[in-house]
Formats: C-alpha cells, sequence, structure tokens
C-alpha cells in the first residue's frame, strides 16, 4: 500500500443473500483512468458502494490516497467526486437550489468551476430536478461532482440509457475534462465502447470476483482471439484460455497470450485482436470457462 | 457542519416548515375563546414541529437521496445528530410561535403567565422527546416505510385494542382507551407541578433521547444503501 495509488482494494467481500462479492483486490495509481466492466449484476455497483462506504464491507481493505474509507471518511469523500447510476437529488427542487445547498459541504467547492460547467452542459438551473432527462440528471450530478476540485472520479454507469449521441458527448465532455486536470477516474460501465476512448486500465469482474485487472494496451495487445475448429485449437494450452464460445462457423477461444496460441494453434486458425466487448462476451457468456 | 445540514433540511424541504401555517392560523382563531386548551394546542404544535425532522429523512428515502447524502464529507453520526437537532429545533420553534400567537393576538384572552408556564412547556418537552425518540430511529433506517409502518402500526393496534375491548364486553372500548390517555396525561400535567417528579420526568425524556440517538448511530451505520 502506498500513496502511489488514488484507490486501492485489497481482499474485499461482501456477502448479501444470493451474491457476494469475493476477495476483491485492484487499484488504480493516480492520474489514471479504471474501467470497471461486467455483465449486469457482477457486483460493479456494490464495489463501488463498498469504496464509498455506501455499504459495509465483510472483510478487506480499502485505501483511497492511502487514507482508510472508513476511518477517514470525511477526508475520503471529500477528496471524491460521486456519481451514482440512478443520481437521486430531490426532485421537487430546482437544480440552482440543491447546488447552492449541497455545494458548501465540500471544503474546496468552486462556484465558478460550477457555473462554466453548466454552461457547457447547457444545464437549466431553475428547472425541477425530477423534470428533467435522465441525460440532463446526469449532466447534472457530473458537475457536482467536478466542482469540488476532487482527485478521485467515481462514476457509476453514467452513460447506461443514455441515446448514443448524447453518450458520445458525454464521454467527449468527460475526457477533456480528464485531459485537462490529471483526475484519477473509476468508471463502472457494461458497455465497453465507452472506455475504449478513455480508459487506462480495465478491471473485469464477473460472478462477484475480478477476473483480471490490466493496462488497457496490454490487454489489447497480448490478448486475442484464436477462431478455428476443434482440431486446430487442440495444441492450445489450456492456461493461456480465458474464455471460450462454440458458433454455427467453429469455435472463438479468448486467449491471454496471442502469440503463443498462434504458435500452438493449427495451421487453419486465425488470431484475431479482441475488442473490450469481445473480452467481455466471451469471459461472462454462455459457455465460457475461464482458466 | 451542524448548520449546513440545517440549511439544507430548510432550504430542499420548506413547504414542510411552510406547511404548518394553516395549523397556526387556526391556532390563531381557536384562541379566542376563554376556554380555549392552549397547553394542548402548543404542545400539539411543537408534535408537528418535532415530526418534520422525521419527514425530512423520508422525503429523502423517496427520493433516493439517502445515499447523495451518505456520499458527502460528512460523518454519519453528524447527520443523525442533526436529524435529533432538527427535532428539537423544530418542536421548539412550533411551540414558541404558537404560545406567542396565543399570548400576543388582541382577541386572545390568554395571559403569557399562563401559556408560558413551567408545566406547559415540560409537556410540550416530554411529548416532542417521546415522539421523536420513537419515529426518528424508524425513519432513519427504514425511511418513508418506517415512517408509515409506524403509524400503521399505531392503528393496527387501536384497531386490535378496539375488538380485544369488544370481546371482553367492554362497553364503548374507545371511549375506555381514549379516557385512560386522558386520565394519564391529566395526571402526567397536575404531577409536574412537584419539582421531584419534574426532574425525574427530565431525566427520563433525556434518557430515552440518548438511547434513541445512539440506537440511530447503530441502525444507520449499518444501513446498506
Amino acid at each position: 500500500m502506498t500513496g502511489d495509488y488514488a484507490l486501492e482494494l485489497l481482499g474485499v467481500s461482501k456477502r448479501y443473500r444470493g451474491f457476494a462479492l469475493k476477495n476483491v483486490s485492484f487499484s488504480v495509481p493516480r492520474g489514471y483512468v479504471c474501467g470497471l466492466i461486467g455483465p449486469n449484476g457482477a457486483g460493479k455497483t456494490t464495489i463501488i458502494k463498498l469504496i464509498m462506504n455506501l455499504v459495509r464491507r465483510d472483510a478487506g481493505e480499502i485505501r483511497v490516497f492511502g487514507l482508510d474509507n472508513r476511518q477517514d471518511e470525511v477526508a475520503v469523500k471529500s477528496r471524491i467526486g460521486f456519481v451514482y447510476d440512478s443520481p437521486g437529488f430531490w426532485d421537487d427542487r430546482t437544480l440552482q437550489a440543491q447546488r447552492a445547498v449541497l455545494g458548501p459541504f465540500y471544503p474546496s467547492w468552486n462556484d465558478t468551476t460550477f457555473d462554466r460547467l453548466a454552461a457547457r452542459f447547457e444545464l437549466p438551473m431553475r428547472q425541477r430536478f425530477g423534470k428533467l432527462s435522465r441525460g440532463t440528471k446526469m449532466k447534472f450530478a457530473l458537475a457536482m461532482a467536478l466542482s469540488h476540485d476532487a482527485d478521485l472520479l467515481i462514476l457509476d454507469e453514467p452513460t447506461a440509457g443514455l441515446d448514443p449521441v448524447f453518450r458520445r458527448e458525454f464521454l467527449q465532455s468527460l475526457g477533456g475534462l480528464l485531459q485537462d486536470e490529471g483526475k484519477s477516474v473509476l468508471f463502472s460501465t457494461h458497455i465497453t465502447s465507452d472506455l475504449d476512448r478513455i480508459a487506462d486500465y480495465v478491471t473485469f469482474v464477473r460472478r462477484g470476483e475480478i477476473a483480471f485487472s490490466l493496462p488497457r494496451t496490454d490487454l489489447l495487445d497480448s490478448w486475442g482471439i484464436l477462431r478455428g475448429d476443434a482440431d486446430a485449437l487442440r495444441g492450445v494450452d489450456p492456461a493461456i484460455v480465458r474464455g471460450r464460445r462454440a458458433g454455427r462457423f467453429g469455435i472463438e477461444v479468448l486467449v491471454s497470450d496471442a502469440r503463443q496460441a498462434a504458435r500452438t494453434a493449427g495451421p487453419t486458425a486465425v488470431v484475431d485482436r479482441p475488442s473490450l466487448e469481445d473480452v467481455m462476451v466471451l469471459m461472462a457468456g454462455e459457455g465460457s470457462h475461464a482458466a | 457542519m451542524l448548520r449546513k445540514l440545517f440549511v439544507k433540511d430548510l432550504q430542499l424541504n420548506p413547504h414542510l416548515f411552510w406547511g404548518v401555517l394553516p395549523f397556526f392560523a387556526w391556532i390563531g382563531y381557536a384562541v379566542r375563546e376563554d376556554g380555549a386548551p392552549v397547553g394542548m394546542l402548543t404542545t400539539v404544535s411543537a408534535l408537528m414541529g418535532a415530526a418534520t425532522a422525521s419527514t425530512v429523512a423520508a422525503r429523502e428515502d423517496r427520493f433516493h437521496a439517502t445515499a447523495l447524502l451518505a456520499s458527502l464529507p460528512v460523518a454519519r453520526t453528524t447527520l443523525v445528530l442533526s436529524r435529533y437537532a432538527l427535532a428539537a429545533a423544530a418542536g421548539g420553534a412550533a411551540f414558541v410561535t404558537a404560545a406567542l400567537l396565543a399570548a400576543l393576538l388582541p382577541w386572545s384572552p390568554h395571559p403569557m403567565s399562563a401559556i408560558f408556564d413551567a408545566r406547559s412547556v415540560l409537556m410540550a418537552v416530554v411529548f416532542v422527546g417521546a415522539s421523536t425518540a420513537l419515529l426518528l430511529p424508524l425513519a432513519l433506517r427504514f425511511g418513508l416505510v418506517g415512517v408509515v409502518g409506524f403509524f400503521a402500526v399505531l392503528q393496527v393496534g387501536g384497531v386490535g385494542l378496539f375488538f380485544l375491548s369488544s370481546a371482553f364486553g367492554l362497553r364503548e372500548p374507545m371511549r375506555a382507551v381514549f379516557g385512560g390517555v386522558e386520565f394519564l396525561l391529566k395526571n402526567l400535567y397536575a404531577s409536574l407541578s412537584a419539582p421531584g417528579f419534574a426532574v425525574l420526568v427530565l431525566a427520563a425524556v433525556a434518557g430515552a433521547g440518548w438511547l434513541s440517538y445512539r440506537a440511530s448511530v447503530w441502525l444507520v451505520a449499518r444501513r446498506d444503501l
């Protein structure tokens, strides 16, 4: 555990009836963007709630900039900008009223920053929160999260339910802000294309466990999808197989070492560079069996 | 931090506080008569004021704003403390408003000394303390469901008591229940003139409030949002 990390989770567990988060460990270095991906119900939101101390962990350790998220709760939360997957503000109050009341809770709240973001996001400050579209609600939540000079942004499925045009605009806004200010970000999503532009690290959650946590470029450069028939794939080392899917025209196998797989597979097999979506589908999809 | 939490509650829930104005208007009208139950009116006002703390918590739960609040850089114990402080402040403010109306309105025949007497104030403190101690832990732990559930249990309990009384052949069971409550309250009011008893009651209310606060802190700390 060092101060080089914005966020560190070590052996974190949480048990609910019918679902358990088991021994979750990963970290986000300072100044980097980490995408937390996984299918619905994998445990992404639970991980985020644990970091925010909205739910109590059963075991493990969570540190934000080296501080324990429970013992130093106030100091930790003053450094986090948080956007929840369904932002809960007061439906019958205007954005202006909520900004005026909630902003001062943060020691480094900056009205000028908020006004700049509100103008950039075209927020209707005199409207009641409940009257806004989901996209505008998200923009308001993002403006609030970004206006107190937070060092770590935690965004839980901020693009879920947004139309593609707005999603692109949202990500562009976010990307621009991150580039300008060098924040650390944990961004949970099940829409993997969201991460293609902005994520430095990718952490994959599956059935309450961390399947991997890697730099995105390492993942996409070294992993591969091997396509071929069963005979062609027979020689591939099972230790590098991370997922598998049978299709109409053969078998697709996700491997964590594309070069080794290319050497050992039969001549009819083809190795392709995977997308994040391929990785998620093959690791989480029906019939997968990770190594 | 408590001041910021107060401002938040006042500014994000203004209609809860303005909503009691018609009641105060009615008090202004009711106190014109010599026999108006001023003590009861001020106590009910204090109760209504104190109940806003639970209503504020229930509203936050309804708008799913509880998680947002818990994500602010505020300790959960401070959040809980602010609810108790709000109940006390709003209850006190409502009591004073009702009492001032009764004392200062030109058509009110009630003298200031009769309204602000120690026993009336103590009765209000007992009611506010007891209701807050009962209701707030439920509102903070279970939100809107807790508040509604509390009154539902009271209602079901009342109906149950009615049937139970009928089953035992008691005539006019509701009158018996309300008569019993009235008897208790009258006795409590009369006994509060004894300083020793008043101190004992105040200590009991303070103890109940402290236990309720500790229970709320414990419940809120264990609430998964």
